[in-house]
């Protein structure tokens, strides 16, 4: 007979990568390219070049997009989210400065019993003009 | 035999790391070093450290490394359109790694005002070992220090150094 005594510990998994969106300048509904060489990936997740497939799991994502706003924090700015097979998710993200009231990286919970679900980050609004600094921008996922 | 009728129960396997007392010389490329450690909350784990690195053995397990700093400068209530840009640091490899946080002094509409950077406060870097250091990549303006003098109150941020071990 075996016996199971109290929970078994299940270990997290990792993937951060940065973007690799590069200089251009950003317009509404575009999505984010990402960095195919991720900074470390112990998941079993695929990277594209602008989305990352998910398979069976439980997962903790976030997002965040550091701009260059060329010193003009009142005009130019985004807005950005999550998108789970092109769905938005319920916690976006800003840049704004002026009367700021969103947060800076977006985040969503999954989970996913069979099959696999495609992860994107989908700019939602833009001001003025600006550009994905790629050395502050990553997408960060915990699985277990 | 052994038969499991449904998913066994699971709990996350994680350990949490969290230092504090910031001090660095302030200049670019400067080390920044987290003086004290908490361990009130008991899910720490036995890591070595030395000044300001953090040496991560490489036996399996996964490490996410996040901090951040305070942009501290004695000219308030002077606003300064200034920032200070972090990232970790690989010791063996010589190398910035991981992703760059910008600080800003002053108020949330300082942030992208010189350097035209906008981004999120935290660097972050995630390894299964090796020997890092947070570092001062970048300042400019006002900075005098890289965190809040004891004694300045309870309303002022600090700043932390989280090594997350999976």
């Amino acid at each position: 007979m075996t016996y199971v005594n109290g929970a078994i510990p299940s270990p997290v998994k990792v993937l951060l990568l940065k973007t690799n969106n590069g200089t251009g300048s950003l317009s509404l509904n575009d999505i984010i390219a990402l960095n195919t060489t991720p900074i470390l990936n112990t998941t079993s997740a695929t990277i594209n070049s602008d989305n990352i497939v998910l398979g069976p799991g439980n997962y903790m994502i976030d997002a965040g997009l550091g701009i260059n706003n060329s010193a003009n924090p009142i005009s130019n700015y985004i807005g950005f989210n999550l998108t789970v097979d092109g769905v938005a998710q319920n916690s976006p993200a800003s840049t704004i400065q002026d009367n700021k009231v969103g947060v800076d990286s977006s985040v969503c919970a999954l989970s996913i019993e069979t099959g696999t679900k495609t992860i994107k980050v989908k700019i939602t609004t833009v001001g003025g003009t600006c550009h994905v600094e790629d050395d502050y921008s990553w997408v960060k996922i915990l699985k277990v | 035999m052994t038969f499991i009728k449904s998913g066994l129960p699971q709990k996350l396997d994680c350990s949490l790391n969290v230092y504090y007392d910031a001090s660095a010389t302030i200049a670019n490329d400067e080390p920044i070093t987290y003086a004290s450690e908490d361990t009130s909350f008991n899910k720490s784990f036995t890591l070595s450290r030395s000044g300001s690195q953090f040496t991560l053995p490489t036996n399996g397990s996964t490490y996410f490394l996040e901090a951040s700093i305070v942009y501290w400068h004695t000219s308030y209530p002077v606003i300064n359109y200034n920032y200070a840009v972090t990232c970790w640091y690989d010791i063996t490899a010589s190398a910035y790694v991981g992703i760059q946080s910008n600080i800003c002094s002053g108020f949330n509409i300082s942030e992208g005002r010189s350097g035209d950077i906008v981004a999120d406060e935290t660097a972050k870097f995630a390894t299964l070992g090796g020997t890092y250091e947070l570092r001062l990549k970048t300042t400019s303006g006002l900075l005098t220090a890289v965190d809040t003098p004891s004694g300045s109150g309870l309303s002022y941020v600090n700043a932390r150094a989280l090594i997350w071990r999976f």
